[in-house]
């Protein structure tokens, strides 16, 4: 697969054009005609303006920046200027278009980026399963009878796909982190707060963050660098790489424990205290955080919803304040309790989900012995870091012909460099890494 | 005379049934001492002080925010807000650390 850095050297140094770079990927992404369900809206006019604008600026010998020519996606939750920002929803397709670009895609588009579709999602970000009455229901590149995960599912599937080098999701629970590991890429949940969510259609607003998906380290590494990531902590100390314990060992992949105890079996096992509660109270703070988003438009219309998140809204936005200043005050306390751990790790390893990609026509999955709704349990593994806002990167592990899976590398406040570094140190011990999906689009330079 | 008070408007649609109904229940509400909320999109506006599981609980919950939930979403409300119930229970229950 083609990747984000390789491309902008090539447009940079003038071997290629930016339009001829996108035609390529708009040509793959006709042909591809939609399969995976990915895709909600195709850019061509503007992507086709920006590609010419990035090669007039190479033609006048000046840089256009660290991502020439890069064509990418945003889920369909991003503002883009002049399309309604309809959340997955068929309740804002009619909505007044954006006046303005999102900040992200601002920052993306001045690095040279160029922006193509927006992609597909749970309605509102809320679900793990990428399954939307509008839309319909993405499919994951490695066998389409099975979920891409979500919420950001139509956002994985296009890069897993090889159909775009990079894209950007929302992570409020764990919608990267989920879809990346159902699909075998890279995806970033950043330090809660680092990289700007301006223009973002909100779900649960003290969770919620932005961030990219990609087929290597470089590649997140450079896009997360691009939206305002922090460059600080500059000296590389030798890292110091722990195991999450307890409830992150019990639903979890044999390959994944293996891996896990392969990269850090000599390191004491970190339990959490109280995750099962730090779960619930996540659950308790998305659904009235979600249900207060749309209260209002719940009271005018709530037929009008995508019946599959409409009822959640609902049963969320009447739990009551005390139940959710309760779940904030413990979120505090544990979050307090988590950040000692990291006195003495840089690094904790956890699984991404707790299996691979469950089957479309029987979306449900195993928890503690049980059958649950995939839509609902996926990120029971990512539900709890995203609850104290440290940042989290997907990685997959390397096994070639198999189902995807992934792991989380969870790292201090701020410390997104040394989860780069420790996702390099396992790409290069073969450990981790993308193995495409038979079919995937491999790009090539023109 | 024909009746032109609710028992009229209950005859006519679903909707308007679950209405009436909602408003009883919001007048009820406001005698029993339920704190009505603000209606600006805010968690502050989050009032109401139990997890509402019955039908009734959950019309008198919605109208206390001014909602009225339509008839086919009472069942699936009432399956969320039992698996909220139990996250809340658990939430609640004695921590497993100190200071948690």
């Amino acid at each position: 697969m083609i990747q984000a850095v390789e491309i902008a050297a090539e447009v940079r140094a003038g071997r290629t054009t930016a339009s001829a770079i996108i035609e390529q990927h708009l040509a793959a992404i006709t042909a591809s005609s939609n399969r995976y369900g990915a895709i909600t809206r195709l850019i061509i006019e503007r992507a086709r303006a920006e590609a010419g604008a990035v090669d007039a600026t190479v033609a006048a010998g000046r840089d256009p920046g660290p991502l020439a020519g890069v064509p990418y996606g945003v889920k369909d939750l991003f503002d883009v200027a002049g399309l309604p920002t309809t959340a997955g929803s068929a309740l804002y397709a009619d909505a007044a278009p954006a006046a303005q670009d999102a900040v992200a895609i601002q920052r993306l588009q001045a690095a040279g980026a160029i922006l193509v579709a927006t992609l597909n999602m749970d309605e509102f970000a809320y679900g793990f399963a990428t399954i939307n009455a509008r839309h319909g229901t993405t499919r994951n590149p490695h066998d389409d009878t099975r979920l891409a995960g979500g919420s950001s599912g139509g956002s994985a599937a296009v890069v897993a796909a090889g159909l775009l080098p990079f894209s950007l999701g929302s992570d409020t629970n764990g919608s990267i982190r989920v879809p990346a590991s159902l699909t075998g890429i890279y995806g970033l949940k950043p330090t809660h707060g680092e990289l700007p969510i301006a223009g973002v259609f909100p779900f649960a607003e003290s969770f919620d963050d932005i961030g990219p998906f990609a087929t290597s380290v470089a590649d997140i590494a450079l896009v997360w660098r691009v939206l305002g990531g922090d460059l600080a902590d500059a000296d590389q100390p030798p890292l110091r790489i722990g195991r999450l314990g307890g409830r992150f060992r019990d639903n979890i992949d044999p390959d994944q424990l293996g891996a896990i105890d392969r990269i850090a079996g000599d390191a004491a096992l970190v339990d959490l205290p109280d995750m099962a509660r730090a779960r619930s109270a996540a659950f308790v703070i998305t659904a009235a955080e979600g249900g207060m988003v749309h209260r209002e438009a719940l009271a005018q219309d709530a037929m009008r919803f995508d019946p599959a998140t409409r009822d959640r809204l609902i049963a969320g936005a009447l739990l009551p304040r005390s139940l959710y200043d309760r779940a904030q005050a413990f979120r505090r306390k544990f979050t307090r309790a988590l950040d000692t751990l990291f006195a003495h790790h840089d690094v904790l390893l956890a699984p991404a989900t707790p299996c691979t990609a469950p089957l479309i026509d029987d979306p449900q999955i195993w928890i503690d012995g049980m059958r649950t709704p995939a839509r609902r349990d996926l990120g029971i593994h990512t539900q709890p870091i995203s609850f104290t806002g440290l940042p989290a990167l997907a990685v997959p592990l390397y096994r070639p012909g198999r189902l995807p899976l992934g792991l989380q590398l969870i790292g201090k406040p701020h410390g997104e460099r040394a989860l780069f570094r420790a996702a390099a140190m396992l790409a290069e011990q073969g450990l981790t890494g993308v193995a495409p999906p038979s079919g995937a689009f491999e790009g090539g330079m023109i | 005379m024909p009746d032109r008070g609710p028992g009229r408007v209950a005859l006519g649609s679903l909707k308007a049934r679950w209405r009436v109904i909602a408003r009883f229940l919001r007048r009820l509400s406001r005698t029993v001492g339920i704190n009505r909320s603000s209606p600006s999109a805010t968690v502050d506006a989050i009032a109401i002080d139990a997890i509402p599981r019955t039908t009734p609980e959950i019309i008198a919950a919605a109208a206390a925010i001014d909602m009225v939930v339509p008839a086919a979403c009472i069942p699936g409300v009432v399956v969320n807000l039992a698996i909220l119930d139990d996250h809340a229970k658990l939430l609640t229950a004695n921590a497993a650390a100190p200071g948690l």
